[in-house]
């Protein structure tokens, strides 16, 4: 090619206290040309993005737009250089109403001062069409639309900047199959007019439906770059990991146990209706679903934390009402959250203090916590999940998203559970901590613990478990058994219209 | 159907603070004696004058997810350094001098907090002893007496109906506030910088100018306050602004701002501090003491913040409710009756 590329690096680096984030990497993209970034969590693909953004003053090396040097010293100077970016987390005002976000930085005015109502409208609606959202009332606060609506919001919010350069981290993560469609079809369209496009993903079938190009990084260096034409999945991985990965399914040896928990007709009126299925210990079931399909409710309500409205709930043959968490885990029934951010971690504490959290009732001598029963447990937790730096006394909120997911999952396994519902266990982490997560998953089924596992990762459904549930719009459909379970049936069960055909 | 009672719900909700305030009002009308007359309502406006002008700018530091507490210290700062100069300087250089220290106050606090990243809850409360420690070095504990009592008769006796000028002023501060941050790019800026700093700042809005400009709005709001109240009295004393705080912090919350930043009006501070005034004023004329009318303003601010908290639960509960699933369950328990 011999074009002038719309956005090249030479040689740039970012320097952390301790750490070379960025370490001397090149790096280009053509106009009309998707290129992705693929790398583990803290391969330093964030950091090259955010160089990008404006985020710092005190980078190294060239940045030149369309062939012309710049210095990305502030999101203002990045803005005015045609670049937007799309955050993997969302990056709205909740409060504020979508036109005020879409058009954050250049509402629209009259008489020099005063907003003008019927361009901020106008404006709003033209930046929502291009995502097909123009159904959406523009002055609606954020707060009050759906998650993947707010996605779409962001991703208008960036269009709306009409940029030349356009970065996308993660832009899928809360999206379903139809609206991943939707956006590729959208960035189908951006290509043609000519943008250049950075894609970020831990998704590689994703990447290689819409990548033209793909770069690989790795401890701040980049490996290398390849026309997505020329590279497989597996060499992908290789690349990014540095080692090969095998993926096998052991689902076969496992050994199944006694039924531990069973669930009879459960609802909650507008979230489920009328889920009954069943684990034995050792098992791993997968359940299957798109967004809003009533998965993560379905696990809240049988741990405890949202109220059930009827259907039973039995655990080793005798019926039981979960009211609470702290009941759930005296019943043995642990719940991973979804959201570890939020919901899950104490991320200002240390590994030790959030490991054994849950456990603090359990280590009390009367009124005193005794501490130091749970010194022998933390110890045991951070090598078993190999938890880096393997260090108990380091604060969570600095470890890597992958690292925080396994301290998450260690609280639980901490608790000794008898079923552990798991929620999206590896969203967001990177390739080596996914396989470590897995590790321990099927460790724990092969002592005997149920594992119920809610995943929108369908290879990874598909990988450990020994039957997947499928759930459309609050209904449980069916269930495929493990023989027959393949990416490609879970995919077509889960967003087909009519019954399943392995619907048992 | 549900659409539309929700959408109810909503306007009743955005405008909760206009519907108290009519509730208290006309309450007040039927129960008091003599609360229909034009000296107790003129009496009215002159007692939330102050603290109405001290609401605007604390509205605006909370939109931006922070807070102020010296803007009782600094409205008596206004005061006593109003009445305190006139002597010597006249009143022109002493307003001058009054406002130009409160907007000093809040340079530092809005210095501190965008600049040096100190959490605005101790800058400024570190500010508001300082300031009180400033007042007690300046008039050594004692109150201050203006020579020139001429500016006190024409700032409160009413021009039209109702309004003497120091009434008049604050109304049209409002009004202006009100505009500038509902209706102007530069306004809306700080709802932006309340509701999410970091997507502000990389949408280019200089935050720590917000912030810092905030703060210096609160401080000069609170010291002109302070010192109009002073001028209207002649005098000033280091205690003037004690109560003042906490009124107009509950104003604040009940006339609709969040403390999570990024939402709230100028207008329904005023309106919710014009609420709590009337109900102290009607309290008062039934005979009730000042402990009462603490208390129940206590109550009121007790009652919004435990309604907030239940609509928040509330719409927690039903997020992500399905619409066709909840028509099932309807239609289920309908077939069971018809059986």
């Amino acid at each position: 090619m011999d074009l002038i590329p719309a956005l090249q690096m030479k040689k740039v680096s970012k320097k952390f206290p301790g750490t070379m984030a960025v370490d001397n990497v090149d790096f280009e993209v053509y106009p009309g040309e998707v290129h992705a970034l693929v790398g583990e969590n803290g391969a330093g693909k964030s950091t090259l993005m955010k160089m990008l953004a404006g985020s710092f003053n005190d980078y190294t090396g060239q940045i030149y737009i369309d062939g012309k040097e710049v210095k990305l010293y502030s999101p203002a100077i990045a803005k005015a250089n045609g670049i937007a970016m799309i955050y993997q987390e969302l990056s709205l005002a909740r409060p504020l109403t979508i036109a005020e976000n879409v058009l954050v930085g250049r509402l629209p005015v009259r008489n020099k001062w005063f907003l003008d109502k019927k361009a901020l409208i106008e404006e709003t609606k033209a930046c929502l069409k291009s995502v097909e959202l123009d159904y959406l009332d523009p002055f609606t606060p954020v707060e009050e639309i759906s998650q993947h609506e707010a996605q779409l919001v962001e991703i208008a919010k960036a269009l709306g900047n009409n940029p030349r350069i356009l970065v996308m981290d993660e832009p899928t993560s809360a999206l379903s199959r139809e609206e991943v469609e939707r956006l590729f079809k959208i960035i189908g369209k951006l290509k043609q007019q000519g943008l250049a496009i950075v894609y970020i993903s831990h998704h590689l079938t994703e990447i290689f439906q819409v990548a033209d190009r793909v770069s690989v990084m790795r401890d701040g260096r980049k490996v290398g770059t390849l026309n997505i034409t020329d590279v497989t999945q597996e060499e992908l991985i290789e690349m990014m990991v540095g080692r090969s990965i095998s993926q096998v399914n052991n689902a076969a040896d496992r050994i199944l146990g006694e039924v531990v928990l069973e669930v009879k007709n459960l609802s909650r009126y507008g979230f489920f209706h009328h889920i009954s299925f069943c684990v034995r210990a050792g098992e791993i079931l997968g359940i299957a679903g798109l967004a809003g399909a009533g998965r993560s409710e379905l696990g809240r309500a049988i741990s405890g934390v949202d109220p059930v409205d009827a259907g039973e709930i039995i655990l080793a043959g005798r019926k039981i009402k979960v009211k609470n968490m702290a009941q759930a885990l005296q019943y043995g029934i642990a719940y991973l959250t979804e959201d570890r951010k939020t919901q899950g971690l104490a991320l200002r504490l240390t590994v030790e203090e959030n490991l054994l959290a849950p456990l603090i009732p359990r280590h009390c001598k009367g009124f005193i916590y005794q501490k130091q029963i749970g010194t022998g447990i933390v110890k045991k937790l951070i090598d078993d999940l190999h938890i880096s730096p393997p260090d108990p006394s380091r604060i969570v909120g600095n470890l890597s998203g992958g690292n925080q997911q396994k301290v998450l999952l260690g609280k639980w396994l901490a608790t000794g559970p008898r079923v552990l519902i798991l929620d999206e266990p590896t969203r967001g982490v990177d390739i080596g901590a996914k396989v470590t997560i897995h590790t321990a998953i099927e460790k724990l089924a092969a002592q005997g613990v149920a594992v119920i596992l809610i995943s929108s990762d369908i290879p990874e459904l598909v990988r450990l478990s020994d039957r997947v549930l499928i759930m459309r719009k609050g209904h449980l459909l069916g269930e495929i058994p493990g023989k027959a379970c393949t990416e490609e049936a879970v995919l077509l069960a889960i967003n087909s219209e009519g019954e399943i055909a392995h619907a048992s | 159907m549900d659409k539309m009672n929700k959408k109810f719900f909503q306007v009743i909700n955005n405008y909760r603070i206009y519907f108290l305030c009519s509730l208290v009002f006309i309450a007040m009308a039927i129960f008091v004696p003599n609360f229909l007359t034009v000296y107790n309502l003129t009496n009215i406006l002159k007692g939330m004058s102050l603290n109405v002008m001290v609401a605007i700018g604390f509205t605006i530091v909370m939109i931006c997810k922070e807070l102020d507490l010296s803007i009782g210290t600094t409205l008596t700062l206004g005061a006593m350094f109003v009445i305190g100069f006139q002597p010597a300087l006249g009143w022109g250089w002493s307003l001058l001098i009054a406002v130009l220290a409160g907007a000093l106050v809040g340079l530092a606090n809005g210095f501190l907090v965008a600049r040096a990243k100190i959490d605005s809850f101790i800058v400024t409360l570190g500010t508001m002893t300082t300031v009180q420690g400033i007042i007690f070095l300046y008039g050594k504990g004692y109150a201050l007496n203006a020579t020139d009592f001429t500016v006190a008769d024409w700032l409160e006796t009413p021009i039209i109906p109702f309004l003497p000028p120091r009434v008049l002023i604050t109304i049209v501060l409002v009004l202006l506030f009100q505009v500038l941050l509902a209706r102007t790019r530069y306004g809306r800026g700080f709802y932006m910088v309340g509701a999410n700093r970091e997507t502000a700042w990389l949408a280019g809005l200089n935050t720590e100018g917000y912030v810092i400009v905030a703060f210096i709005l609160s401080g000069i709001t609170a010291a002109l306050g302070g010192a109009l109240f002073a001028m209207s009295l002649s005098s000033a004393t280091p205690t003037i602004g004690t109560s003042s705080l906490m009124i107009v912090v509950a104003a604040t919350i009940i006339g609709g701002t969040s403390m999570a930043g990024g939402k709230g009006s100028i207008l329904g501070s005023a309106v919710a501090v014009l609420t709590l005034t009337i109900l102290y004023n009607g309290l008062t004329n039934l005979g009730a003491g000042y402990e009462i009318q603490i208390l129940a303003s206590g109550l009121v601010l007790a009652m919004v913040v435990l309604y907030e908290a239940y609509a928040l639960y509330r719409a927690d509960k039903v997020k992500g409710q399905r619409p066709e699933l909840l028509k099932e369950v309807r239609m289920l328990q309908e077939g069971s009756k018809g059986s």
